[in-house]
């Protein structure tokens, strides 16, 4: 079911009337399963293709069990990793290039999350944070909610339950939140009918072939081509996951339940970590307190002496993010870019607190330049990192030297970040003058149906962009993680 | 629930009522047309004597959208063609010769004979067949014309082919959805959202665009000579047709630079729907620069190939042909192909006067 088609539009409408008319316990439960199972079951085209899905999904559930007998850390991670192996079998990860294939077609969308899921509510069970049984409806309601079941936000099992809790007793709505919600599901529309839809002709329309026959074919016009590709694909993939997001939490909203943001502004991100903590963010709070912290806690058990700490760090940040790269793609460039990125920010911070001492480093942390700079070149970096999931990079290699690609791609890393920083400056320079023309406008009392008159705007544009379009609305790209 | 669905209902009312209002608006600004299709581009933005441009679109669009225009009790004359044409032969001035026809322009750049015949096929469509003899179509033909499917179509649809697949006027399988009158009423229905669209194209996307060719002709290929106020005076220069050469061994789809038969295939095609048609087939053979015509090898291939077809037209399905080969003075061109803007009015005049003017010897001219 795609969240851009009429069948989506009326499935919410159902789900809404049906989770508003219940307040029993029971029933809600029942109802939610009931809309979970039946949105999970438009992924699949016939029982034999859900079967995959299903064994991996009360596979997750008998771990979950183990949680809470056994004792022995030891053999609860055998379990979990078993479980991980399990998910890396299914997905098809290289790992498991010599296994034996499943013979049915079959959809793996939401698995990752699942996985993320079902490791979480292992690791807070064994440590007493969940004492109370989960039944198994409360697991599935938990692990496949429809709103968050194609790409997340990764919800903790407690504040799921704390939202559902509320999104049963809570019927009065307040007009202006509802609008709010409405705008926000609108917006996210708009995001992903028009703004990624166009970006994304962009980049199919002029790909490589096009540069090749209208520009040319030299090492330097391949080089424009990579910058150009690599700079439009972030913005589309921007609007294209912030756009699902909007529409998920809008209608969260709508029924009660806040699910937690996954963004916050990235492009104000002054560092490769700090861009991880602005961008798909509850992906990063997950792998930080499951992955890292563990990965950081093992390794400080091994290496006790204090000289050790900030290695271990860089190689925990280095690890963490090969781990994270290696999830969105089983290419390996991409992981180890990220790997890289993060191994290095965390070693120029602790070489620049060394070197450069707190003072300094504080008076450079407020200077406009170099905080431009380094927004440029954190998203130049993630920018020609990202598109490495799709070009491929054998050709290139195959076609010129590694010297010269590595040349190219530090060349193209620098150039475009400078190029993001001037951009990132006059668009701060903008939302200035903005602010000012605001607040210089009187404050009209506005007529009550305002708000209703912009919302029909948005709806206007959403029709515009559906109607006038030839191409098909590209498909949410984190649903294929 | 009840809120949401309050809040909805609001913002619908209010939706249908902007649009209702949009919808007025355009009938009370765009409430007459020039009565032709005319696809030539010219730089006037907000006038309402060109209100199809607003409403139906521009090239292909104008075409599918727009053919409402051609319905018409009189003669009518069509020009059928790619960016030559476009350019080449005004509507108004050949009109000139006889205000008892309809002249239109249905040129479409970047076309070939498989488009054209989508066009043709369009227009009869649109037409009765009691009407048809009415129509005239006129071809201007050279050997760009003749660019093969592989290499113009890559996805395999004409750009025709794709607008048909516009708001639903017809299916993936270029079937129509929709009858005359049923076009017209979405047509209408969908004025604002076609009006808006036409605003973007020309507020932000062609000004983006003209950024962009510039930022080409001057710096990417040897065309800087074309940036200038006034195409009236633009010279060509050496390093442009040397770049024209490459380029054309390029695009015509063969590597020893002849000419396929696949198009001229294709109006054989045309002349047979004409002539059961009982509608009057004109070609035009268009001339191009003389500094072109002795370079270019693709030009020396037609030349030979083209009197076999031409003959074989006329013979079985009576069509006329119109030579302006001799027309070829470079300066009347500002590129490889295209006439200049003072160029076009005599081209307008010349085939106004083959056309319109009873004079039937000169009229056909055989090989």
């Amino acid at each position: 079911m795609s969240f851009t088609s009429p069948i989506f539009v009326l499935f919410i409408t159902l789900s809404i009337i049906a989770l508003s008319t219940v307040c029993i316990d029971k029933t809600y439960k029942w109802m939610l399963l009931l809309l979970n199972l039946l949105f999970i079951s438009s992924f699949f085209s016939s029982i034999s293709s859900a079967l995959p899905f299903l064994a991996f999904l009360l596979s997750g559930y008998v771990v979950v069990l183990f949680a809470y007998r056994l004792n022995m850390t030891s053999i609860l991670l055998v379990v979990v990793v078993s479980f991980v192996l399990l998910f890396s079998y299914i997905k098809q990860y290289t790992l498991f290039a010599w296994a034996p294939q499943i013979s049915v077609t079959f959809s793996v969308v939401g698995m990752s999350y699942i996985l993320f899921r079902v490791i979480h509510l292992v690791v807070d069970i064994y440590d007493e944070s969940i004492k109370k049984r989960i039944d198994i409806i409360d697991y599935i309601n938990y692990t496949c909610f429809f709103l968050s079941f194609v790409s997340g936000p990764i919800t903790r099992y407690q504040d799921h339950t704390e939202q559902l809790k509320e999104a049963k007793y809570k019927h009065e709505e307040d007009r202006a939140y509802i609008l709010k919600s409405l705008s926000r599901v609108f917006s996210g529309y708009i995001k992903i009918i028009a703004i990624s839809a166009l970006l994304y002709f962009l980049i199919t329309k002029f790909n490589q072939e096009y540069w090749i026959l209208k520009v040319g074919s030299s090492g330097v016009i391949t080089s424009c081509w990579f910058a150009y590709t690599a700079a439009i694909y972030f913005i589309y993939l921007y609007f294209n996951f912030t756009g699902y997001m909007d529409i998920v939490v809008g209608i969260g909203n709508l029924l009660g339940y806040r699910l937690p943001e996954n963004f916050n502004q990235p492009f104000r991100s002054r560092s490769f970590l700090e861009f991880w903590t602005r961008w798909h963010m509850t992906l990063s709070e997950w792998f930080r307190i499951y992955f890292f912290n563990s990965l950081v806690k093992y390794l400080s058990g091994k290496l006790t002496n204090p000289r050790y700490m900030i290695p271990i760090g860089i190689l925990s940040y280095f690890i963490t993010f090969l781990v994270i790269g290696y999830w969105h793609t089983p290419e390996l460039y991409l992981a180890f870019l990220l790997g890289l990125g993060a191994g290095i920010n965390k070693l120029y911070q602790c070489l620049a607190k060394n070197l450069l001492g707190r003072k300094l480093i504080k008076r450079l942390n407020a200077n406009t330049l170099y905080i431009h700079l380094c927004r440029g070149i954190t998203l130049s970096y993630i920018m020609v990192s990202i598109v490495t999931m799709w070009i491929n990079v054998d050709a290139l290699l195959a076609k010129y030297n590694l010297a010269s690609v590595i040349i190219s791609f530090v060349s193209v890393w620098i150039l475009l970040g400078l190029l993001c920083a001037f951009c990132i400056f006059l668009i701060e320079r903008f939302l200035v003058l903005y602010t000012v023309v605001k607040l210089c406008v009187p404050n009209i009392k506005y007529f009550r149906l305002r708000p209703n008159l912009s919302l029909a705007i948005k709806l206007f544009i959403i029709l515009y962009a559906s109607i006038i379009t030839l191409n098909p609305i590209p498909a949410f790209v984190y649903m294929g993680f | 629930m009840r809120d949401i669905a309050i809040e909805i209902l609001y913002t619908l009312i209010i939706l249908l009522m902007l649009y209702g209002f949009i919808t007025a608006l355009t009938f009370v600004l765009y409430f007459s047309s020039r009565g032709h299709i005319d696809t030539y581009q010219d730089s006037s933005y907000f006038s309402n004597t060109k209100p199809e441009y607003y409403l139906y679109g521009r090239g292909a669009g104008l075409v599918v959208r727009g053919r409402e225009l051609l319905a018409s009790d009189k003669k009518q004359i069509i020009f059928f063609g790619a960016s030559t044409t476009v350019e080449g032969f005004r509507p108004e001035v050949i009109n000139e010769h006889d205000s008892t026809v309809v002249v239109h322009n249905c040129a479409i750049g970047a076309s070939n004979i498989t488009e054209i015949e989508d066009v043709i096929d369009l227009i009869l469509e649109s037409t009765e067949y009691a009407e048809r003899e009415k129509l005239h179509l006129v071809i201007g033909i050279s050997y760009v014309l003749l660019r093969p499917d592989s290499e113009l179509w890559p996805a395999g649809k004409t750009n025709i082919q794709a607008e048909m697949m516009r708001y639903g006027i017809y299916n993936h399988h270029n079937k129509r959805n929709l009858s005359n009158i049923e076009t017209e009423t979405l047509v209408n229905i969908l004025r604002p959202v076609l009006l808006i669209d036409s605003i973007i194209h020309r507020m932000i996307l062609d000004p983006v665009f003209n950024i962009a060719l510039y930022i080409n002709n001057k710096w990417l290929r040897p065309m800087n000579f074309l940036i200038t106020d006034n195409l009236n005076d633009v010279v060509v220069t050496e390093d442009y047709k040397n770049y024209v050469e490459r380029v054309m061994h390029k695009r015509m789809g063969t590597e020893d630079d002849t000419i396929q038969t696949e198009q001229f295939n294709k109006l054989i095609e045309i002349a047979r729907k004409t002539y059961t048609n009982n509608i009057q087939l004109t070609l035009v053979d268009l001339p191009v620069p003389q500094w072109h015509m002795s370079r270019s090898k693709h030009f020396s291939h037609y030349q030979k190939m083209k009197v076999d077809y031409f003959n074989l037209l006329k013979t079985s399905f009576n069509t006329n042909l119109i030579d302006m080969q001799f027309m070829n003075d470079d300066l009347d061109f500002y590129d490889f192909a295209h006439p200049k803007p003072m160029t076009s009015i005599k081209w307008s005049n010349f085939i106004g006067k083959k056309l319109l003017i009873n004079n039937s010897d000169d009229q056909i001219m055989s090989l």
